[in-house]
């Protein structure tokens, strides 16, 4: 999962984008059809914003990323940047979300990424002017 | 950001608890922020934020959830209408005003302080057509779309529809000047047709585009189907009015006889036979004086010797059967 996760990563029109359509639909089979995938790449995609957020350092994982342990050599860890990362892990979320949305347990996760790291997400320096309308 | 939100809101803070519904309004204020976005690199992002605003302002099972954040969300779309550059932005404007109607309206004046800057956009837009031929009319179009859209609701016409109009007077104006091919002659008729229809009466200003209504149709160079349904709702809706100023009834008929005669290309066989419905509908409704009848009669029996298609001889027939009817009672 971690892989295709990766291949997620490259930006751009044509051939990257027709990959990364692909790779959503696979995600998407993946957790439609296997038991448990839903969970399984839930907690990793939450476990990969909280380090590409926090730490971004390959030494921590086992100590504070556990559920990345296994994919401590993935490209997705080594060969990415936390920025492209995150945004590779929200298209995933995107792309499984009519899925997720159905399991209560599974959305209680994401809020919990969402509300603890929501300044990270939406304070930027393009946005801090005209963010608070309501 | 922007992709996941719009994919994902409609299931992200449900808990009713008020921490929960802080951070959703939070993640809506972020996108409203940037679907405002006007930075030429950044145009990517602008438009994702909209087509995001659009799928959750329009998913059926967020409406609830969004409506109490639709009027400050509304005001601040509004300012961006003078400098946005993306058309989607139109779109979501058209769906907001559209789906939460019934919110907006319990809000003294919302729509008029929306209306104001979409009528002042189009007119800028359609200064920069004129200036520079070729240049898309899109946001021109989708401008349109989203006056027509308050045209057809309900609380919106029924509450302010004076106000609206007297907004609109700008690009009412459009119609009277023939050196512009009428630019918005058609958006004009359709939000004519809508509003008659709704309110069951003949506002003020709808009488003073009627006056211009057979420069109109001129434009259309003699076809009556563009201004079939707008036209019926006047005369539906306004025979009062119609009955008591004579010189409507010969616009009237004077329009209706042109255009059994058209010379548009494209008007083959349904443009004169729309001009006979036309004749029914006016005959139905609005008691028309004895020199006029006349005319009207003599047109349609000269278009029932030349057309030899069964239908249309029928059509013009009805005409003039009409005419007896109304005669013998």
């Amino acid at each position: 999962m971690t892989e295709i996760i990766f291949s997620l990563k490259e930006s751009g029109g044509g051939y990257d984008t027709t990959a990364k359509i692909q790779a959503c639909y696979l995600l998407r089979e993946l957790c439609e059809n296997i038991d448990g995938a839903s969970t399984s790449l839930v907690l990793i995609i939450g476990s990969l914003i909280e380090y590409s957020l926090i730490s971004n350092k390959v030494e921590e994982i086992d100590e504070h990323y556990p559920k990345l342990a296994d994919h401590k050599e993935s490209a997705v860890i080594r060969g990415i940047d936390p920025l492209i990362r995150l945004e590779a892990c929200l298209l995933v979320l995107g792309a499984i979300s009519v899925e997720v949305s159905q399991r209560k347990d599974l959305m209680q996760i994401i809020d919990k990424v969402f509300s603890k790291y929501y300044e990270y997400f939406l304070v930027t320096e393009t946005n801090r002017k005209y963010i608070y309308f309501f | 950001m922007c992709l996941f939100l719009g994919l994902s809101a409609k299931s992200l803070f449900k808990s009713q608890n008020e921490e929960s519904q802080a951070l959703f309004a939070q993640y809506l204020n972020f996108i409203v922020a940037c679907a405002g976005n006007t930075d030429n690199d950044q145009q990517a992002v602008t438009e994702q934020a909209n087509e995001s605003l659009l799928e959750i302002l329009s998913a059926k099972p967020s409406v609830y959830r969004i409506a109490p954040y639709v009027p400050d969300i509304l005001r601040q779309m509004t300012t961006y209408i003078p400098t946005t550059l993306s058309v989607t932005f139109f779109e979501v404007m058209h769906s907001i005003l559209k789906i939460y109607s019934p919110t907006i309206i319990k809000n003294e004046g919302l729509i008029l302080e929306v209306l104001e800057p979409l009528v002042n956009r189009a007119k800028a837009e359609f200064e920069n057509v004129k200036r520079e031929k070729g240049l898309p009319k899109l946001i021109l179009t989708k401008i349109w779309n989203t006056i027509q859209t308050i045209g057809e609701q309900e609380e919106y016409i029924l509450q302010y529809q004076d106000q609206i109009e007297r907004v609109l007077i700008p690009l009412f104006q459009y119609v009277e000047d023939d050196t512009d091919d009428g630019p918005f002659d058609q958006d004009i008729l359709n939000y004519v047709a809508a509003t008659v229809k709704l309110t069951k009466r003949v506002s003020p200003i709808t009488w003073d585009l009627f006056k211009v209504f057979p420069q109109i149709f001129d434009r259309f160079q003699g076809l009556i189907t563009p201004l079939f349904t707008a036209l019926s709702n006047i005369i539906v809706f306004g025979r009062q009015d119609i009955e008591n100023n004579p010189e409507n009834i010969v616009t009237l008929v004077q329009l209706g006889i042109k255009a059994l005669n058209t010379v548009h290309p494209d008007a083959a066989k349904a443009g004169p036979a729309m001009a006979a419905l036309f004749f029914q509908v006016l005959i139905q409704y609005v008691g028309i004086p004895d020199e006029w009848w006349e005319k009207m009669l003599v047109a349609c029996l000269a278009k029932f010797v030349d057309d030899n298609k069964g239908f249309l001889r029928v059509r013009y027939f009805q005409t003039y059967y009409l005419r007896k009817l109304t005669s013998i009672f």
